[in-house]
């Protein structure tokens, strides 16, 4: 089998699972488009994907006719045809149609009867006022009086709470909002939502650049981005994980409110004012915002902190996530290119793959006086990744062992912030899987650490280095004592380039 | 490629293949097979839009387009041909229709892909009724950590993230398993419908 077809089909599986960052979507619809024929290697896998749905029932089933209350189905709409475009508004596509109704319900029936749920035109028309849909859930209860949510799981304007549970609205013109735990909410459109209490998380196409999640205390304006909010205990938290967000206090001074961008997190209190919200856990894979404390996530790091304040426009947050740590994870808060990899194809070293990992900011790898505090939760490896161009500074080489590994950082495109046409002259661009466009080493070292304590990190080292160099900010991960000391043998005596 | 296009003939005279059913049989009798070819084929229409939507949330919204479309032209379709290739065809073209109002975006085959994929069920349509059977069939012969796992992925519908979260493993490892069991049960669809064959 040859490279692009192995990278086709892992490429397939990871779309299939939902683990598909958008970089590897992109880098299937680009494999795709320059050699077709590799579908055939994975038709088969789709085809009995495609089947397990079926028999399991995972598709959206319309509720049975019976069921459908008549206030969902408003006489006037049924007949009024829908003008829209919209690639997930199924409904509007149906209602123009010359098909008869009189021959839709009796096939509806018909299917029914025998036991086939998925079509359901009448069904589908209770759906008429829905904004979104639910599409992924998990141990939610939901409250009396949800009266946003459809028999069909789609959602409409109107009440959602639920006292546990995490679930997914998929907005039909694009946003995606993750809400995780006791939370309480109002959709008011497919363009605003108020969040009562909980939290959630939104990722939001530029097609709808205006989704607004307002709070008592805090109205979010997306622009263009992936954003989380936090409503709880006379308090809102904010954090931007992607884009740009313009953020309003509701009360307070500043009413105009400020920008956040990639990186940056604020609490807003009774009194308006922005502080500045350092600690942010991100859920398995980094995929979500997780809204319970740090220290709560399960983590072996208990909390992160540093001596950067005192300034109002500090805003940076760490950003901690739970076996965080794999090929292609993304390195720091503050950039949405640079990704660990292994330096060979063999990916990053099995003591590392799987760790929890903590993105620093890149912006601050000049700073002489910088300094992270990181306090552990239980006995734990702490590895910090420092960059080779730079020699260690001596907070590190006194404080950790050098594991004699190395890996590497693939940086991406180096010309993001220009004028979109320009980006195309930019050959860099970011690659999946270990040992692909590897832009900088870095070395490993390990730090020993008991339960509750807390070490102190220095700055990425001294201006210039050997040559004159840049260099980028270390990385921090850490593993439970005991999980890696194995694979920390085998990693050493296999994992690729070592140094001298 | 097969021609992927419906075939919306008049009708033939003739035996069916699949029904018995004769184009002279009346009216009734022929909504009544036809339901019944519709709902017997849903999963292999389902597969083949979900397929050919890789990526994509809408294959049961594309699948109602594809039955209303079907349904529409009941009265063209030949009770002497398999039925399968014909709703093929449909199916495709909602595929198509549905591919075209999205944004490129959210487009991971080429056009050229899909229509390599269509072509592959179209060949393998023959054996399609048996298929969901021979699934049934190799499940069973899981073992119980392998069932537990597509249970927890397919009918419990269970993220991966949680999936692994709960065996404390990353993700990816939990993809690598179910892309190992998707791919061994590939082949045990395959051996179980060929020794049936014979």
């Amino acid at each position: 089998m040859d490279a692009p077809m192995r990278e086709f089909q892992r490429l397939t599986r990871l779309v299939l699972d939902d683990l598909a960052t958008e970089s590897e979507q992109v880098e299937l619809t680009r494999l795709s488009a320059a050699q077709p024929e590799l579908v055939k290697a994975v038709v088969e896998e789709l085809a009995i994907d495609g089947l397990l749905k079926w028999r399991s029932g995972s598709l959206s089933v319309s509720a049975p006719i019976s069921e459908v209350p008549n206030s969902e189905v408003p006489s006037s709409e049924i007949s009024t045809p829908i003008p829209t475009p919209v690639c997930r508004e199924r409904v509007a596509s149906l209602a123009p149609r010359s098909i008869p109704w009189g021959v839709g319900v009796l096939a509806a029936t018909i299917l029914l009867a025998l036991g086939y749920g998925v079509w359901s035109p009448v069904g589908k028309w209770a759906d008429r006022t829905a904004v979104a849909d639910i599409v992924e859930q998990d141990g939610v209860v939901w409250e009396q009086g949800a009266s946003a949510l459809l028999a069909s799981g789609a959602v409409r304007p109107g009440r959602l709470a639920s006292t546990r549970g995490d679930y997914t609205l998929q907005f039909r013109d694009g946003p995606t909002v993750r809400v995780q735990g006791s939370s309480s909410l109002e959709i008011k459109s497919k363009m605003l939502v108020r969040l009562d209490h909980g939290t959630a998380t939104a990722k939001v196409p530029e097609n709808s650049v205006g989704f607004t999640i307002q709070s008592a205390l805090v109205d979010v304006v997306d622009q263009g981005t992936e954003f989380g909010i936090s409503v709880g205990d006379g308090r809102a938290d904010v954090v931007v994980f992607d884009g740009e967000v313009d953020v309003k206090p509701n009360h307070g001074k500043s009413p105009s409110g400020r920008r956040l961008t990639e990186g940056q997190a604020v609490g807003v209190g009774q009194a308006g004012d922005l502080d500045r919200l350092t600690d942010v856990r991100r859920d398995l894979d980094g995929r979500w915002w997780r809204g319970d404390r740090p220290g709560n996530d399960g983590s072996v790091i208990k909390s992160v902190s540093d001596n950067i304040g005192g300034s109002t426009d500090v805003y940076m947050c760490y950003q901690t996530t739970r076996h965080g740590l794999r090929d292609d994870a993304l390195a720091y808060s503050d950039n949405p290119h640079h990704q660990w990899n292994g330096l060979t194809q063999d990916g990053l070293p099995d003591f590392l793959r799987g760790a929890d990992y903590i993105r620093t900011f890149n912006h601050y790898r000049y700073m002489t006086y910088f300094e992270m505090s990181v306090e552990i939760a239980r006995p734990a490896n702490v590895y910090v990744l420092a960059d080779n161009r730079v020699p260690p500074p001596h907070w590190l080489t006194e404080g950790f062992e050098d594991t004699g590994v190395d890996i590497g950082l693939d940086e991406g495109p180096w010309l993001d912030a220009i004028p979109e046409e320009y980006r195309k002259l930019d050959v860099n661009t970011t690659a999946v899987g270990g040992g692909n466009s590897i832009d900088n080493v870095f070395s490993v070292w390990r730090r020993e650490c008991h339960e509750g304590q807390t070490i102190h990190l220095g700055s990425a080292g001294e201006h210039g280095g050997e040559g004159g160099q840049g260099r980028s900010m270390y990385g921090v991960a850490a593993t439970p004592q005991g999980r890696d000391d194995s694979a920390m043998t085998q990693g050493s005596a296999s994992q690729g380039p070592k140094r001298p | 490629m097969a021609d992927p296009e419906p075939d919306t003939a008049t009708d033939r005279a003739g035996p069916s293949n699949e029904t018995g059913l004769s184009n002279e049989t009346g009216p009734s009798d022929r909504t009544g097979q036809f339901v019944q070819l519709l709902t017997t084929h849903q999963p292999q229409i389902y597969a083949y839009i979900a397929s050919a939507l890789f990526g994509d949330s809408a294959a049961s919204d594309v699948l109602q387009d594809t039955n209303l479309s079907l349904w529409a032209q009941m009265d063209r379709y030949d009770f002497s041909r398999p039925f399968l290739p014909w709703a093929f065809g449909f199916a495709r073209q909602q595929v198509m229709a549905y591919r075209k109002k999205c944004s490129r975006s959210r487009l991971l085959f080429c056009d050229e892909s899909i229509n390599l994929l269509t072509d592959h069920f179209l060949e393998s349509s023959a054996h399609s009724d048996t298929r969901l059977a021979a699934l049934e069939k190799c499940l069973k012969r899981l073992s119980p950590p392998q069932a537990e796992l597509i249970h927890d992925r397919y009918s419990a519908k269970t993220p991966v993230q949680l999936i692994a979260r709960r065996l404390e493993v990353p993700a990816h490892s939990v993809s690598s398993r179910l892309h190992r069991l998707r791919k061994i049960l590939v082949t045990c669809v395959q051996q179980t419908i060929a020794s049936e064959a014979h």
